[in-house]
């Protein structure tokens, strides 16, 4: 059967894409690089579509702000109305919140913010493990398989989610109707530093758009693809395993947690 | 005297600056429209009563925190009070903003010698038919707070700061009304086609005309 093949989007200064790249093929999926100059009709060819992390443009303006007024981001948002899926990772999702492609209820609106941090005592860029869960009345093609806490690295220094839009805010109150939130390792919604990392709106780590066909999340789902990328003493169940499998190799070298949501793609055909 | 801004500019190529011109011209539309885009941060400090002006200047200038001799320059004006409080959200922005250019270390500006600071401000040139205008925006939550440590300002009590961020504009168009829409079109971020420069859900803003 033939492979579906997944676009991973690069602007000047994203520097995840070899990695997202290389845990894209390991899904099953053909990936290739889609550089910000190439022309913008070449997204037609793709199935699906992946934005990496990193820094575009260095972050001039605000990070996000100047990818999403790039063609190539108008070219996708015509490739996701056609229902195809696409996930943006840290500066991705800040580039797909900039771009109103998540929420995206109106239409290309910009309805959200990523700000900085809000974390007592310290600010600026912040990195550390982080668990999140799905909220069940919010899932979509990224999040139907995670059904349990999933454990994963997070890295920035503009990851809260935010909004002046009241009615937009409240609708992720409920917890079940979060895409992606940050959790304690038992999976009980953070409320507070260290399990929420950034003083996110209602914790959100992830957020949906286009009925969960498109993606913004700010933790690294290609920096936990292996259970090896586990660290040793991380709490909870995934801590768990990946002491359980120290020195079988095997084992390491099978899935890690992020790979719950990144075999989503698995799914195109 | 108890409102200052100082405004700080880069000496040479503003980066940021450099990069949101080109996206409003090469990818949004303003690539006739659009002659020139300058940022500065800004520094509003209001108190009770600010006392020695050279005290500030001299807490600001030798302060690592927002200047560098070697790389900005620096204009400060007195001021009409209340922007903070417009900032904040409780009074309209005040008018003029910027009043008599006090220092500054800008050859450009030292050379207008202008007593009207916002006339000075203005003075970007510029050819016939166009007109500039002016953007300020910050951070809803972060934009006022006080002043740093670490830094021997004068013994003043009560001093609240505000930091944002001036974008000015000349652009091509029929009047200054239009023109002052047009920066507003362009400034205020609504979509993924519409507006660049703030982001309305962390950033205020005001134009300043």
């Amino acid at each position: 059967m033939k492979r579906a093949a997944v676009g991973v989007i690069q602007f000047p200064g994203l520097n995840c894409e070899d990695e997202s790249l290389r845990v894209l093929q390991r899904v099953g999926v053909d990936a290739a690089l889609v550089r910000w100059n190439e022309p913008a009709t070449r997204l037609a060819e793709f199935a699906g579509f992946f934005i990496p992390g990193g820094w575009s443009y260095q972050d001039r303006i605000r990070a996000g702000a100047i990818a999403s007024k790039s063609p190539l981001m108008e070219s996708l948002a015509r490739e996701v109305e056609k229902g195809k899926p696409a996930l943006g990772i840290c500066n991705g999702a800040q580039i797909l919140v900039e771009s109103g492609l998540v929420p995206g209820r109106q239409g290309g609106a910009v309805e959200m913010a990523l700000a900085r941090n809000r974390i007592e005592g310290r600010e600026g860029y912040f990195s550390r493990w982080v668990h999140v869960a799905a909220g069940d009345k919010a899932r979509g093609f990224f999040t139907q398989d995670i059904q349990e806490p999933i454990a994963l690295p997070i890295a920035h220094g503009e990851g809260r989610f935010c909004s002046n839009d009241a009615q937009l805010a409240a609708s992720y109150a409920e917890v079940s109707a979060r895409p992606l939130y940050y959790c304690a390792p038992d999976g009980a919604p953070a409320t507070e530093w260290p399990a929420l990392p950034n003083g996110s709106l209602h914790g959100l780590a992830g957020v949906s758009g286009c009925d969960g066909q498109v993606m913004a999340f700010m933790p690294h789902p290609e920096r936990s693809a292996w259970l090896w990328q586990v660290p040793e003493d991380l709490p909870g169940a995934w801590g768990e395993r990946r002491r359980a499998a120290s020195r079988d190799f095997q084992r390491l070298n099978g899935d890690g947690p992020g790979m719950l949501l990144l075999r989503a793609f698995a799914r195109l055909r | 005297m108890n409102a200052l801004v100082f405004f700080v500019r880069h000496r040479s190529v503003d980066l940021v600056g450099m990069t949101a011109a080109a996206a409003l011209r090469e990818r949004m539309g303003y690539r006739d429209r659009l002659l020139e885009l300058r940022r500065d941060d800004v520094f509003a400090l209001e108190a009770p009563e600010l006392g020695d002006i050279e005290g500030w200047v001299r807490g600001f200038t030798n302060s690592s925190h927002w200047f560098n001799p070697n790389k900005h320059r620096y204009a400060l004006y007195a001021a009409g009070d209340g922007a903070i409080a417009a900032a904040g959200g409780s009074a309209a922005w005040p008018r003029p903003w910027i009043a008599e250019l006090l220092r500054s270390d800008r050859p450009d500006l030292l050379a207008l010698g202008a007593a009207n600071g916002l006339a000075s401000w203005q003075a970007m040139p510029g050819p016939a038919g166009s007109f500039v205008h002016a953007i300020v925006s910050w951070d809803l939550e972060e934009g006022i707070g006080g002043l740093p440590a670490a830094t021997q300002w004068p013994l003043v009590t009560g001093v609240r700061l505000l930091r944002a961020q001036l974008w000015s504009a000349r652009l091509r168009g029929d009047n200054a009304a239009q023109v002052a829409a047009s920066v507003q079109e362009f400034a205020l971020t609504r979509s993924r086609s519409r507006g660049l420069l703030v982001q309305p859900h962390v950033e205020g803003w005001a134009s300043l005309g």
